[in-house]
């Protein structure tokens, strides 16, 4: 039992890494096999949890996790790619600022959340300690950072998955929300995708604008 | 079952009238759609209470009666406001996604699970999102953005809240948890806290409004309306709802009182008359969740600023869309003399601007005074103070801008708009100042 948990600890280590990946990618198909890749893993880690656990919800959760959330919304994003040309780069600045950045972010907010707030509760995770938390926050601290970083719509909405991924990854450590609830937010995400398409037929870059301030 | 089914039928009106998008007659059978909700919103009182897959209260009943008449308004209005506008196509896009709002505003409201409550607001963001940029103007896109990562964001940080709730309670029925209470647990008051910034990024509470004044100020009139009136509303009550399960009152208060302070600061500079009132907005969501916090009167007075304010407001963007359309502008220093040109529509706006800023004897005047009377007897004069005095700021700023709007010196020879267009942005002010009046005259 000690080597499942071992190989929950080390799949979330790697959900954290392509965070990392998607983040200082300026190809954004890159980025969308990076959201894919970490997509797959919290399947996996549910996957895991369910012989670790002996329960079917975990197997369902995975399913659908790589299912919609690996596939789906990556076909979704590919194909906008295809139509738009000007989709294949995003030009970004100054890698190794954005990753001191991304790492003083996503560990202060963590520090600060886990710590702070999550250690007082009475919580206890199902599965190692209530430490394998800090992962699902550090992804998604780094979720908000892509997205605050990236002026684009398809690399904000990527942005916007993998913070939704890191949800998917606290309900499984902590207890999987009710399935009903769990299509409920895996629709939302693909709908919220879709409008994204929309939205970059139109617009493609996101700036400030001086009728907007004030 | 009976209720339940009205619950049922209440949700279902605006999806089935989406049958009216295969033959482009979309815009009539929403008109009747929207008036049969209305109807059915009314015949809902009598069953209730409604606990069971849906969980209706009074409370509730109040919101649901909110979004459909407000429904039936835009719903009306939009019949004119959008005539030779857009193309039949254009229209009957706007009505699929008009009628999908509202039932994602209804779902949410009435639904007995906490989870698919802040499933239903996320759906809100999907389904109005591309009505902002109906008009698909190069801010009207930008803004549809902003709204749509700023606010989905904010929401899956609230959706923390929910796995913490069912992590402490074991499930989302809501009926089940408010019976049991969970008053004493930390982790339940961390919930409600991380929904109070969750989904406080929908209501617009500050400092996460900032989605607010573009997308109310860029979405075309009737949409405004919906926004303002019942949208930003709908948020406040799943919040109330999550509130009542803990309350750490006095972070709610500090977040009321922020937001008070921070959008009646916005309005002494505010030039775009729609983004005033898109402010005016917040200032209202930060005094009903002041109401809230408080309880006791205050939450009765938040129930009448909510309610008083949807009407009122509705009227204001209803007013501010036939001024745009007379003189293409939201400029309000480059709108004047509306008085001698606009009759009807100056004095809905007057009237509007009178109902949101809590003039007596509009529903808001009262709806203020009873939480002022909860702060009071609670001994929070300091919180008082500063209430009062930022009410009165935005009450100058708004009134002070609209007068010069409205009988300024006329520049240009302006025509009054015509129909639905002229009698629904009074009608819906009228609502707002009669239930101030009929409720002064049953307490008195």
């Amino acid at each position: 039992m000690m080597f499942i948990v071992e190989v929950v600890y080390a799949l979330a280590a790697f959900t954290l890494l392509s965070s990392f990946y998607i983040l200082l990618q300026p190809f954004i198909k890159a980025m969308i096999s990076g959201i894919v890749t970490q997509s797959v893993l919290i399947g996996l880690i549910s996957l895991v949890m369910a012989f670790y656990l002996n329960s079917i919800d975990f197997v369902y959760l995975g399913i659908l996790v790589i299912v919609l959330r690996g596939f789906l919304v990556s076909y979704l994003l590919q194909r906008q790619i295809l139509k738009h040309r000007e989709l294949i780069r995003e030009t970004t600045y100054g890698i190794p600022s954005t990753i001191l950045a991304a790492i003083v972010m996503a560990i202060t907010g963590s520090f600060i959340v886990y710590f702070y707030v999550f250690s007082s509760l009475q919580i206890n995770v199902v599965i190692g300690s209530n430490g394998i938390l800090l992962f699902a926050f550090m992804t998604m601290f780094l979720g908000i950072f892509i997205i605050l970083s990236r002026k684009n719509t398809m690399t904000q909405i990527i942005g916007y998955v993998n913070e939704e991924n890191s949800m998917v990854l606290i309900s499984i450590f902590l207890i999987p929300v009710p399935f009903i609830v769990e299509i409920t937010v895996f629709l939302d995400v693909i709908t919220l995708v879709l409008i994204a398409s929309v939205v970059a037929k139109e617009k493609l870059q996101h700036i400030a604008l001086q009728e907007l301030r004030g | 079952m009976y209720d339940g089914l009205l619950v049922y039928l209440l949700i279902g009106l605006p999806i089935v009238a989406e049958i009216g998008y295969l033959f482009k007659v979309l815009q009539k059978v929403t008109v009747i759609a929207s008036l049969l909700t209305f109807v059915t919103a009314l015949l809902l009182y009598l069953g209730l209470p409604v606990v069971g897959t849906f969980y209706v209260t009074t409370t509730t009943w109040v919101f649901v009666l909110m979004v459909s008449s407000i429904y039936l308004l835009s719903s009306v209005y939009s019949y004119s406001y959008f005539n030779h506008r857009l193309s039949n196509d254009a229209i009957n896009n706007y009505y699929a996604l008009i009628n999908l709002f509202v039932a994602s505003m209804l779902f949410s409201l009435t639904i007995n699970n906490y989870g698919l409550m802040w499933g239903g607001i996320e759906a809100t963001t999907v389904t109005s999102a591309l009505l902002i940029m109906t008009d698909k103007t190069p801010i009207s896109l930008e803004v549809t953005w902003r709204y749509i990562i700023i606010v989905s964001v904010g929401l899956v940080f609230a959706f923390i809240s929910i796995i913490l709730l069912y992590y402490y309670f074991h499930t989302l029925m809501v009926s089940q948890i408010l019976a049991t209470g969970g008053r004493s647990s930390e982790l339940v008051s961390v919930a409600v806290a991380i929904a109070l910034v969750g989904i406080g990024t929908k209501i617009g509470i500050f400092p996460m409004h900032t989605w607010l004044p573009d997308a109310h100020s860029e979405a075309p009139a009737p949409v405004s309306a919906l926004f303002s009136g019942v949208l930003l509303p709908t948020a406040l009550y799943v919040l109330y709802m999550i509130y009542q399960i803990s309350q750490p009152t006095m972070l709610f208060i500090l977040f009321a009182t922020a937001t008070i302070i921070a959008a009646s600061v916005f309005l002494s500079y505010q030039k775009n008359y729609k983004r005033m009132f898109a402010y005016s907005s917040m200032e209202n969501m930060g005094i009903a969740l002041l109401g809230i916090a408080i309880g006791g009167y205050g939450l009765i007075g938040a129930m009448i600023v909510l309610f008083a304010h949807s009407f009122g407001k509705a009227g204001a963007f209803y007013s501010s869309g036939n001024i745009l359309h007379a003189f293409e502008t939201k400029e309000i220093s480059e709108v004047t003399g509306l008085f001698s040109n606009m009759k009807a529509t100056s004095s809905a706006i007057l009237l509007s601007s009178f109902a949101v800023t809590g003039m007596p004897p509009f529903g808001t005047f009262l709806g203020e005074f009873l939480i002022f009377a909860q702060l009071f007897t609670m001994h929070l004069y300091l919180e008082l103070g500063i209430v009062l005095l930022f009410i009165m700021l935005a009450f100058i700023s708004i009134n002070y801008n609209i007068s010069r709007m409205v009988f300024g010196e006329g520049k240009k020879t302006i025509h009054e708009t015509t129909g639905a267009m002229r009698i629904i942005p009074i009608l819906s002010a009228l609502i707002s100042l009669l239930v101030g009046v009929a409720l002064i005259l049953v307490m008195t």
